[in-house]
Order: structure tokens, then sequence, then C-alpha cells
């Protein structure tokens, strides 16, 4: 097993590297243009120092929405235009071992820009001192909803990259597919729930709209976790 | 030019009595949409047999090599490898197999020995000093990529994955299509000598039939997903043969002699194919009044082939 998680972790290396190379270089991107703007010696304190690390936390957690399809559809996708899926076919391994590998990998992946954007905070609140009031009082709500929202995207993204990725032999048709299909599914929302706050005024159906889209965006991206799998699983033909 | 066509000349016989099949597949069919790419293969290959399957582009092989492999679901029909079935028993059977595609299908970002390393963790049979053997046998360099590897290095590679795990039955899929000359002979002494060192039952197709001539001692002959021919190679090769006749009048055509598969004729000289007994054809041809002298030509098997397919095509023709 450890042979096929060593693989697909090298079959996702590009865009693990993409992902790493943005952590590392957004904190020098922030605090390099706030220099730019206030001068080198007063953008040299620790105020400024927490806010370019939360800054690129955040920063990081958004660009990840871009990166975060494509370890979707590089899964299987890849394999099958390489036709390496073929090679693997003709080893001795059972195709749910095959799916399994890929399915921790993912996980792990799925986990990654939420652990580099967790280490920046931890910086963030290093330097600013833990035991700080907001440590003490704990989250808002208003606090952890955008990462809420953030979350639920990710995994939407994510799922509907990975169900593509098994019917389709194009990791860029299997991650932009997804792309768009979320773009579409927000402007959609968003839309719908501007015209039910402001046309017809209700804030209890935005709410309840919220709710719906909260779910719904859990449906998709699970289900379209659980969809690619089974249907990964089923294939015979790689 | 092609002109008729006897009946179809033999139809897939089976092994004789008692023979242990390697490989066997059982009324396979594999449907494309409306398109049957297969239809009603059966085919049995004698375990330790060398077998070569030939046919024109698009007559199945690739799909029924590719059902065989359990790489593509049939439509119907069952494919028995050891007795086993391919549908239940694909990753026992995959560690009995050796399989060599048309190009190398192996990781192309990962380095010679990467997946060597790669195949012998996933094969519990692998063989690391014969893959060692092998690997500097084939003078192929470790740290090369694999996308980097040419043609021949590629199809030697892949002969290496396919045969490190030791397999008793090795598939091999056009190996040679696209090599120069002497990478082909290259790569057939290395089949010939995997097969020399231990019995294996050997499955192959190519377009190169000189190559299956050297190597099979059966041939199947696949048109239009139907098996038409399959006899042991010498047997095929002796019993079917070319006569060119010339004709007192080139006016008239005359009666084709048991068992013919092919007639062309051009002017005078009148040439037909027959697959069967050559003996009682060469009697019929000089029976006949029409014709004034009868000479017999020994062909190969690539002219066998094309004759069997003209031929079929002809009849084809000339069905309303």
């Amino acid at each position: 097993m450890m042979t096929l998680l060593i693989k697909d972790w090298r079959l996702q290396s590009p865009a693990t590297l993409c992902l790493g190379l943005i952590y590392v270089l957004l904190p020098f991107i922030v605090f390099t243009s706030h220099a730019a703007e206030e001068g080198m010696q007063r953008a040299l304190t620790s105020d400024t120092l927490i806010g370019v690390f939360f800054i690129s936390a955040g920063a990081g957690m958004g660009i990840s929405l871009l990166i975060v399809p494509a370890f979707g559809g590089i899964s299987f996708a890849r394999e099958r235009r390489d036709r390496s899926a073929e090679f693997l076919a003709s080893l001795a391994v059972s195709r749910a071992r095959v799916v399994g590998s890929k399915v921790i990998v993912a996980a792990v992946l799925f986990v990654l820009p939420w652990l580099l954007s967790g280490v920046l905070l931890l910086i963030a609140w290093a330097i600013q001192g833990f035991g700080t009031e907001w440590m003490q009082s704990g989250p808002r709500y208003d606090d952890i909803e955008p990462f809420k929202w953030l979350l639920l995207i990710q995994m939407m993204l994510f799922g509907i990259a990975w169900l593509f990725s098994s019917i389709v032999r194009s990791e860029t048709i299997a991650t932009a597919g997804a792309i768009f299909t979320v773009v579409l599914l927000c402007l959609g929302y968003a839309l719908y729930r501007n015209r039910l706050e402001r046309v017809v005024g209700s804030f209890s159906a935005a709410e309840m709209a919220d709710f719906v889209a909260t779910i719904g965006t859990l449906i998709l991206g699970i289900g379209g976790f659980i969809s690619g799998t089974i249907i990964a699983l089923k294939r015979i033909s790689p | 030019m092609t002109s008729l066509a006897a009946p179809t000349p033999a139809t897939a016989a089976s092994p004789p009595a008692g023979t242990d099949a390697a490989i066997q597949t059982i009324g396979l069919v594999k449907r494309f949409g409306a398109r049957t790419a297969v239809d009603g293969l059966d085919l049995t290959i004698a375990r330790g047999s060398t077998y070569g399957l030939i046919g024109l582009n698009g007559a199945g092989k690739s799909t029924a090599i590719r059902m065989m492999m359990g790489l593509l679901a049939p439509t119907s029909g069952r494919i028995l490898i050891d007795s086993l079935a391919m549908s239940a028993e694909r990753t026992t059977l995959m560690g009995r197999i050796g399989y060599v595609p048309d190009r190398p299908t192996a990781y192309p970002w990962m380095r010679v020995s990467e997946v060597i390393a790669f195949s012998s963790a996933l094969r519990p049979t692998w063989d690391d000093a014969r893959a060692a053997s092998m690997l500097s046998g084939y003078q192929l360099d470790p740290r090369q990529r694999i996308r980097k590897l040419s043609k021949g290095q590629g199809a030697k590679l892949s002969l290496l994955l396919a045969l490190a795990h030791d397999p008793s039955i090795l598939i091999l899929d056009e190996p040679t299509d696209g090599l120069d000359p002497i990478a082909r002979d290259d790569f057939l002494e290395h089949v010939l000598s995997s097969v020399c060192d231990k019995p294996r039952t050997v499955l192959m197709s190519s377009h190169n039939l000189g190559d299956l001539q050297r190597i099979a001692d059966t041939i199947g002959i696949l048109d239009a997903g139907k098996l038409v021919v399959q006899k042991p190679t010498d047997e095929l090769l002796a019993t079917t043969k070319r006569f060119v006749a010339v004709l007192a009048d080139p006016g008239k055509s005359p009666a084709a002699p048991p068992g013919t598969i092919c007639t062309r004729k051009q002017g005078r000289e009148w040439t037909v194919t027959v697959l069967g007994s050559p003996e009682s054809a060469l009697a019929a041809l000089r029976a006949e009044p029409g014709i004034t002298q009868v000479e017999l030509v020994d062909i190969t098997l690539e002219d066998i082939f094309k004759d069997i397919i003209r031929g079929r095509q002809a009849q084809q023709e000339i069905l309303p």
C-alpha cells in the first residue's frame, strides 16, 4: 500500500508544490507590499508582522480554492490520460487498493491548505503572545463563518473535480469543469439570495436559503466524492 | 485482381482432445455502440504454445487482448485463463500474466529504476536478480525517465516488466510496431530466449507477419471480429499453396478447385490460392481443359493472410 501511496503523492506533486510555494511566498509578498506602502522602518513592527501572517493565512485559503479542485481533478484522469492506469491494472493489485490509496492521499491533500494556514496563524499568535483576549473569549460566530463557507466551497470543488476525474481523461477538464460548475452555482445562489433580501425583503427566507445552501454544498461535495469513488471502483476499463 | 472466393476456408479449430488450455475465450463479444469489434470469438490457446494473432487494423485483435487482460469488459461471453474466469479472478490472474502493450504504459515521469521498484513492490513473485540481469542485458539506463526512452528501449522495458515476475503466460499486443528492423529482431530474440528459459504460453498480435512466422507455432486470423482461421503454423504453410495456371482462353474462367480461398486473373495468367489439400487441387487444375500449364508456388504467412482476407472481402462484395 505504501508504494501506491507514494506514487499517488508524487502524481499530485506539481499541485502540492505549487500550494507549498504559495504559502512560503505569501508572507513575503504581503510584507513587501506593506513595506513599499509604509516604509521599511514602520513595517517592521510586531503588529505589522501579526497582520502579515493573518492576511497570508486568509489569502492562502482563498488561493487554495483554485488548487484544491486540481487535487481532485488529477486523481484518476491523469492516470487514464497517460495510460498508466492500464499499467497499474496489469499488475497484481486490486482496484480497491488502487482507489483506497487515492482516497487517503486526497484526504491528506484536502487538509493541507488548512494545516498551512494553521501554521501561519500559529506564527501570528506566537508573535502576539498566547493568552490574548481573542483566545480567552473564544472565537465568535462571525469570525468562523467565512471559514465555514471556505470549507464548504472547498469540499464542493474537490468533490465535483473528483467525480469528473473518475469520468473524463483530462485533468484540466476535470479541474476547470469543477471550478466552472461551482462558480455558476455560487453566482446563481448569490443572485437568488440578493433577490430574496432586496425584492422580497424577507430575511428569514434568506436565512433559510443559507441553510439550504449549506446543506446543498455539503451534499454536492460529499456526494461527488462518494459517486466518483464508486465509479472508479466499478470501472473495469482503466 | 481478386475475383472470386470459395466459402470460408476454415473455421476455428478446437485444440486436440486433452490439450490443457492456458487461455480460452467462449463466445466473446464486444460492442462499442452499434459497432461490433469482437464477434463471438471462440479461441483456445494450448499451454506452452506460442500463438500468433493476426488481422487487419480494426479486426478486433487489441480489443480481444484487452478483454483477455481484464482491461475491457466483454459485452458477452467468457474468458478463462488457467481455467479461472477473468471476470472473477482478475487480481490472481494478473500475477500469472506478463503483458507487453503496443507502447510503454508505465508512469512517464518515473525513472526506469523507479518503475522497476514500483512493479517489484506490487508483484509478489518478482525476481530482483532476473530483473537486474534483464536490465543490463537490454542495456537500459536505470536513471532514464520513461518519457525519454526510444521506442525500442520502451518495448524492452515493457518486456522486462512483463517477465521479471516469471509469468506462465505472456501476452504481447503489437509490441514491435514502429520499431526499426534491428530493434525488432533484438526484441524478438529476447521474447524467444524468455520462452527457452522456461516453458510459457505466449500470445502475440502483430502486423509483422514474418516475425510471427518465425516464432508462432499456431496462427489465428481475425477478420471483422471473427476468428476465420486457427491452425498450427507449419500446417497452415504446408496446406496453403498458390498455383499459377496459364489459360488457353483468357476470356474464360475455369472452375476453382476445392478449398480455393482467393483467385486472381491477369491476362492469361490465373492465380489460385488453396487451403486444404494442395494435391487434390493440383489434380483438379490439371484436369481442367481450359488450363494449359500449372505451376506450384510456395507462399509466406503474409501471402496466406492477404489472400484469405482478399478472398473474404471479394466474397462479401459478391453477396447481395
